[in-house]
C-alpha cells in the first residue's frame, strides 16, 4: 500500500498543501522548525486516526485558525484505491472513509499499516514497561482487529473493576459483582495475551535476525514477554485458566490496595542480551538502540507476512543514527521494497539514497 | 446572559438543564417559545405536567405506565412464563416493535457500573427474583446491551439465575458490538431473538 497524494488545510504550520508522492522513496528536506515532521505527523494521522506525537487535536489545527482538514488517497497492492479524510473544527469531526462518514476516529485505524522510526524509539528499550505495551498495541492492532477489539473491552472491565475494588476497599460497597468484573476482564484479557504472545513469538526471529546482522554477529537477542500463567503455546482456554488463576491468588492484595494487580495492562517485554543480560539495565545505548531497531524492523516484516500488504514507512529524523555501515545497509534493503518518506536536515548523509528519491524542499509550512 | 430580560433568563437556564441541550440550542428554543401562541406553550406545559403527573413504573416489571402495572403485565394473552430481562423502558419499546415477543418484561433500570455507584442493589434485581419465586416463569431470556457493562450485568444475573432450576438464555450474538441496544434495527434484533441460546 502507498500514500499517492496528500491534501491539508491548516493543519499545523501549513496553509495549505496539495502533493503527489512517490510510491517509493520520498525524502522530505529542510532546517529545523520549518514543518517537516508536521508532514510525517499529517500522514500518520490518517493512517492511525491519530497522531504520534499528541493526543489533544487542538494542537493539530493552525494557530489563528478554527478547523483543519487532511485528505489522503491511497493505493493498495491489489489496485483498489482508499480515501481517508480527517478534519476538526469547534463543532464537529470528521471522518471519511472513500467519501462515507464514520462514527469514530478509531474506524479508521488498521486501514491503512504503517511503521514509524523516530528518535524516542529509544524508550521502546530504555522507557518503562508502558512503551513497550504501547508498541505491542499500535502493531497488533494494525493486523488484527479482533485484538483492537478485545483490548477496548478489556481497559473498560479493568476500569470498571477497579472502581469497584476501591469502593469496597473504603467500605462504600460489598463485592458482590467482583466475581462478574472478574470474568470478563479474564474473558477479554486472555484474548489480548493469547495475541501478544503469538506475535512475539512470530517476530522474535526476526528480531534476532536483525540484530545479529547489525552488530555483525556479536549478539544475541530475546524476547521475552514476562507473565509466567502461559507461554506461547498455550491455547487461549489455558491462558485464561492461568489469568483467573492468577487473579484469585492476588484477590486479598487487591483488596488491600483497591486495584487489579495483574493483566496485560502491567505486563512487560524484557529484552535479553546473549540469554543472560537485561539489555534495559546492561545494554549500552548502542546496543539499545540496535534493539530498538530491530523490533521496529521485525513488524515490518510481520506486517507483509500476516496482511500481505507492505506498510509505509515513515523514518523521521532518525538518519543520524544510522551511524554504521550495516544498520544504512540494512534499511536500504528495507526501504526499497516498500513506500518510504524520510525527514533530514543534512542532504549528504543520504547522499546515496537521493538520486532515485522524490525530494521535497520544506521551508516555513512550505513545499516545494 | 445579563442583556435578556429576567423571565428570558430564565427560561433559557431551564431549557439548558435538559440532555443534549446547551447554551445555544437553549437561546433558541426560548426564542422560538416566545414567538409561538399562548396556547401553544400552555399545551406543552400541559403535556409536560400530565407526563409527570400519570406516569410512574409498573410494579411488576418496571416499565412505563399510567396505571399500577403496564399494559404488557395485564395482557393475559402473553406468555407470562417467560420473562425479558432489558436494561431501560426504551429497550421494551423497541422489543415490541419486532412484534415477534409474546412473554413479559423486566426493566433493570440501568447495568452494572462500579465507575458511576451501581452495584447489584441499585438495579431492580431484587423484584426479578421476587416474580421467579412464583415458581411460574419457565425461562429467562436475558436482552442486555452487548457492550462490557451489559455483558456483566447478564453474567451476574445468569450466575443467580441458574441455581433456581431456570432456563437462562441470551441474545444471540450478531448485534454489532458496543452499541445500544435502542439503535438497533428491529430486522436484527427479532433474528436476535430467534436465535437465542442458553448460558
Amino acid at each position: 500500500m502507498y500514500l499517492d497524494s496528500l491534501k491539508a488545510l491548516n493543519f499545523r504550520n501549513y496553509d495549505k498543501l496539495d502533493l503527489k508522492f512517490s510510491p517509493d522513496l520520498n525524502i522530505l528536506c529542510g532546517d529545523n522548525a520549518q514543518g517537516k515532521t508536521n508532514l510525517i505527523e499529517a500522514i500518520s494521522v490518517l493512517a492511525l486516526g491519530r497522531s504520534f506525537r499528541t493526543n489533544k487535536d487542538e494542537e493539530l489545527i493552525k494557530r489563528g485558525e478554527f478547523s483543519f482538514y487532511l485528505k489522503g488517497f491511497f493505493k493498495r497492492n491489489d489496485f483498489t484505491e482508499l480515501s481517508v479524510e480527517i478534519g476538526k473544527s469547534r463543532e464537529e469531526n470528521l471522518v471519511k472513509l472513500n467519501g462515507i462518514p464514520c462514527k469514530r476516529r478509531k474506524d479508521v485505524f488498521g486501514q491503512v499499516k504503517m511503521v514509524i522510526f523516530s528518535p524516542e524509539d529509544l524508550q521502546l528499550i530504555k522507557g518503562g514497561p508502558g512503551f513497550r505495551r504501547q508498541y505491542l498495541d499500535l502493531y497488533i492492532g494494525q493486523i488484527y482487529p479482533g485484538y483492537r477489539v478485545a483490548s477496548q473491552k478489556y481497559y473498560r472491565a479493568l476500569f470498571q473493576r477497579n472502581a469497584l475494588l476501591k469502593k469496597v476497599k473504603n467500605r462504600e460497597k460489598t463485592g458482590s459483582s467482583l466475581e462478574v468484573w472478574t470474568e470478563k476482564l479474564v474473558e477479554e484479557g486472555s484474548k489480548v495475551l493469547y495475541y501478544r504472545l503469538k506475535v512475539l513469538d512470530e517476530i522474535e526471529g526476526w528480531v534476532r535476525d536483525y540484530h545479529r546482522r547489525i552488530s555483525g554477529n556479536k549478539e544475541e537477542i530475546d524476547c521475552l514477554y514476562e507473565w509466567s500463567g502461559a507461554d506461547r503455546t498455550s491455547t487461549i482456554e489455558q491462558i485464561k485458566n492461568g489469568l483467573y488463576l492468577d487473579l484469585k491468588n492476588k484477590r486479598n492484595d487487591e483488596f488491600r490496595r483497591g486495584i487489579t494487580l495483574i493483566g496485560p495492562h502491567r505486563d512487560d517485554i524484557s529484552i535479553l542480551l546473549n540469554k543472560e543480560l537485561d539489555i534495559r539495565n546492561f545494554g549500552s545505548q548502542g546496543q539499545q538502540r540496535t534493539a530498538a531497531l530491530a523490533l521496529k524492523m521485525a513488524m515490518i516484516d510481520l506486517i507483509k507476512k500476516t496482511t500481505e500488504e507492505k506498510p509505509i514507512l515513515l523514518l523521521d529524523d532518525v538518519f543520524s543514527e544510522f551511524d554504521n555501515e550495516r544498520k544504512k545497509e540494512l534499511l536500504v534493503t528495507l526501504i526499497k521494497k516498500t513506500q518510504t518518506f524520510i525527514t533530514t536536515a543534512n542532504t549528504t548523509e543520504i547522499e546515496d539514497l537521493a538520486p532515485s528519491a522524490n525530494q521535497f524542499r520544506v521551508e516555513g509550512g512550505k513545499i516545494h | 446572559m445579563r442583556y435578556y430580560p429576567a423571565s428570558m433568563n430564565k427560561l433559557i437556564a431551564e431549557l439548558s438543564k435538559l440532555p443534549g441541550i446547551g447554551p445555544k440550542s437553549a437561546q433558541r428554543l426560548a426564542f422560538h417559545l416566545f414567538e409561538c401562541s399562548k396556547e401553544d406553550v400552555a399545551r406543552l406545559a400541559k403535556a409536560m405536567i400530565e407526563a409527570k403527573d400519570k406516569l410512574g413504573f409498573c410494579q411488576r416489571c418496571g416499565h412505563l405506565t399510567e396505571q399500577d402495572s403496564c399494559e404488557i403485565c395485564q395482557d393475559e394473552s402473553r406468555n407470562h412464563g417467560l420473562i425479558c430481562v432489558v436494561e431501560e423502558p426504551k429497550d421494551v419499546i423497541v422489543l415490541e416493535k419486532t412484534r415477534e415477543y409474546r412473554g413479559v418484561y423486566h426493566v433493570l433500570h440501568g447495568a452494572l457500573s462500579p465507575l458511576e455507584g451501581i452495584g447489584p442493589d441499585e438495579l431492580r434485581i431484587k423484584e426479578l427474583l421476587a416474580r421467579l419465586s412464583s415458581g411460574e416463569v419457565r425461562e429467562v431470556i436475558l436482552a442486555c446491551d452487548p457492550d462490557v457493562e451489559g455483558e456483566a450485568t447478564a453474567l451476574y444475573l445468569a450466575k443467580l439465575i441458574k441455581p433456581l432450576q431456570i432456563k437462562v438464555t441470551r441474545l444471540a450474538r450478531g448485534l454489532p458490538v458496543g452499541g445500544d441496544l435502542e439503535y438497533i434495527d428491529e430486522v436484527t434484533l427479532s433474528k436476535a431473538l430467534e436465535g437465542r441460546q442458553e448460558m
